[in-house]
């Protein structure tokens, strides 16, 4: 590991944690647009093409805004919390395997030479990060109690304390979700997984292997209850809609960031759309074959790239990013359906919200195991 | 280890990133003065109140109910990714059985939980 | 790399007992869990260091802040007083950490414990340290164990309920 590795390497971290960041206007103006759609009106579409570049314009917008703090606040959490909320999702991301691996030929910079090297497409590769992001994103709470209780404000501090007794009850029901993804593919590593989930849908019976041809080998395909059970629970830990009690404007002003404004409050929506950004990018790794497209294998890809006419140094390259962006695709399937759903549903009641967590979820979860577990023990 | 080299620049990155961003509408946002009711806490018609000490109770029995739970769930993890190696030594019906009895108790606990309607909100 | 951990682990901790403030020790101590699963992952106990980081700063800590958050704030900070110590307490607490601290010497170079972990059997130490390794332990040589506590934690959910839902005291 020379110097040169370890800077790419580093610039690679930065490149997918300012993509994370990126990705957030883009997602505001999706939703702003697709509100506007779905309730028969036009969105902001004056500044820049279809009002894409509005959002840049917001940013100086917020950039300039006053600096203010309620005069109770306890003044260094104020600040710290919007800053602590951008960790989790940011280190949760990292953690997710976006493409291929792909190498850079030998290059020389400033007539040195610098050998080939191979560059996962993620942050870190760890063979654990199953279990790292369910752990960094339990950390996402404490920003949020920090913002409602550093605020000194009645409506943040009932706001954060709904929000954490939300995010730790749903926490419950997707852990007990991922226990049958874990049964199958008997791995913490994500990328391990998506390699799993190659070709058409093949089960094991009694030492004799099954075929559909017509299916992916996707992970919903095994495990359609837990994927139900995690697609719920991904909306309530991100408190979107219909789960967004903690800021039932109804009840309680704006939730746990009332008292902020500006640019803090907007590092709040990052995090937010940052927390639907992994929740989307996990379900398609685990039950949606991550970046690989049904039935094509990644060789076959390179190889199609070659014969049309791509020089060998970008070939890993370029098939890497365009795995990447096949992964892009599912993602924002699954983003538009967060705001889909957003514009369409009907917000919960609390005690619904507890009840449908705690009474529902968790229970069908453990029966997802259990009967995940009876069927592989007969199968073999 | 390189990935923990990793993770520390990561968080450092954005610590950094998100001090940057404060740091930069700190010094460019206008400086106004403020006076006693813009800088009081928000409040809609009403005068402003203090902070309330009376929060229910339930908020702390879902956090202990979470860790229990939580617990019992992190011990799941283990068995679930060992269980083909378990199945294909033979050990099948032997981890199935004392996992089967370890789920027992844990719904056992959570159909009492819910059954007294400690998670009852109203 | 051990350390900048092990320094940071015993700033944040130091914290936790010298500061008068209880929400900036809370968050201290929230500090030290962190860091302390960062000390697993150095060690390669990577299921650990995650499950120090789920149980203990996603779920114990977040119930002490919400305890704090509540009782504590502008009007009534717990202000915890001075405690008389005479000079005899004070020689003691000295000779006590002095002590402690001649003792881990004493240990570490006491050779019984090094070659416990030697380099030929620490990557032994290492496979077993995996996930399906523990696994494996936990669910044969521990089991009875494993089952037991799995009793507790029930008992401990009727437990926690009843006194939740008991009446009288401060609330309803």
């Amino acid at each position: 590991m020379d110097l040169m590795n370890i800077i790419i390497n580093g610039i690679k971290i930065i490149f997918i944690f300012l993509l994370m960041v990126q990705i957030v206007p883009l997602l505001v103006w999706i939703e702003r647009r697709a509100s506007a759609f779905i309730q028969n009106r036009f969105g902001p579409n004056r500044v820049g093409p279809l009002g894409l570049t509005q959002l840049l314009a917001d940013l100086i917008k917020f950039l300039f805004k006053e600096e203010f703090i309620p005069k109770n606040a306890k003044k260094s959490l104020f600040y710290l919390a919007p800053i602590l909320a951008l960790i989790p999702g940011a280190l949760a991301f990292g953690a997710i395997p976006l493409s291929v691996p792909f190498t850079i030929p030998i290059f020389s910079f400033f007539s040195k030479e610098f050998g080939p090297y191979l560059i996962e497409f993620q942050s870190y590769n760890l063979h654990f990060s199953l279990v790292f992001i369910l752990g960094v994103s339990a950390l996402g709470v404490y920003s949020i109690l920090l913002a409602g209780w550093a605020s000194a404000n009645k409506y943040s501090l009932f706001g954060a304390l709904r929000a954490a007794a939300q995010v730790i009850s749903y926490e419950l029901a997707l852990g007990v979700s991922l226990v049958g993804v874990l049964l199958i593919y008997s791995t913490f590593n994500l990328q391990t997984i998506i390699n799993a989930q190659q070709g058409a849908f093949a089960f094991y019976s009694s030492g004799l292997l099954y075929t559909v041809s017509f299916l992916p080998n996707w992970g919903i395909f095994f495990q359609p209850l837990g994927f139900v059970l995690f697609f719920i629970a991904i909306f309530a830990e991100t408190n979107r809609h219909p789960f967004d009690l903690p800021e039932a404007e109804a009840e309680l002003v704006a939730g746990y960031h009332t008292e902020y404004g500006g640019l803090k409050m907007n590092m709040f929506y990052i995090a937010e759309y940052g927390h639907m950004l992994v929740g989307s990018a996990l379900m398609t790794v685990l039950f949606f074959g991550g970046y690989q497209i049904p039935f094509v294998s990644t060789a076959e890809i390179s190889q199609f790239l070659s014969s049309a006419g791509v020089s060998l140094g970008w070939l890993s390259f370029i098939t890497s990013m365009t795995l990447f962006s096949v992964f892009m695709i599912k993602v924002f399937i699954f983003l538009w359906i967060f705001i889909w759903v957003r514009w369409t549903l009907p917000r919960f009641k609390y005690d619904q919200l507890m009840k449908l967590g705690w009474t529902k979820l968790l229970p069908l979860g453990v029966l997802n195991t259990v009967i995940t577990a009876i069927i592989l023990f007969i199968l073999k | 280890m390189t990935a923990l080299f990793a993770i520390l620049f990561l968080i450092f990155f954005v610590l950094c990133f998100g001090a940057l961003l404060l740091g930069l509408a700190y010094i460019l946002g206008p400086k106004k003065s403020p006076n006693a009711i813009k800088s009081s806490s928000y409040e809609c018609g009403l005068p402003s109140s203090e902070q309330v000490n009376n929060v229910p109770v339930k908020y702390y029995l879902t956090a202990i109910l979470f860790i229990i739970f939580d617990i019992e769930v992190i011990f799941i993890y283990p068995w679930a990714v060992a269980y083909k190696d378990f199945l294909t030594a033979g050990w099948g019906l032997y981890i199935l059985v004392a996992m089967l009895i370890f789920i027992a108790l844990f719904l056992y606990g959570l159909i009492w939980e819910i059954r007294s309607k400690a998670l009852d909100w109203h | 790399m051990f350390y900048f951990f092990a320094i940071l682990l015993l700033f944040s901790a130091i914290i936790v007992v010298s500061t008068k403030n209880s929400m900036t020790a809370i968050l201290a101590l929230t500090g030290t869990m962190i860091v302390q699963a960062f000390l697993f992952f150095l060690l390669k106990a990577y299921f650990l260091g995650a499950v120090q980081l789920i149980v203990y700063t996603g779920a114990v800590m977040v119930l002490f802040v919400m305890v704090i958050m509540i009782f504590n704030n502008d009007k009534e900070v717990f202000k915890i007083p001075e405690p008389p110590m005479s000079v005899w307490l004070k020689i003691s607490a000295v000779a006590w950490f002095s002590g402690l601290v001649s003792g881990i010497f004493l240990i570490s170079k006491n050779s019984l414990h090094l070659t416990l972990v030697t380099d030929s059997n620490f990557s032994n130490l290492l496979k077993d340290m995996s996930i399906n390794g523990l696994s494996q332990v936990l669910f044969t040589k521990y089991l009875l164990a494993f089952e037991v506590m799995g009793v507790f934690l029930l008992a401990i959910t009727v437990g926690v309920i009843s006194i939740a839902k008991s009446r009288g005291g401060t609330h309803e």
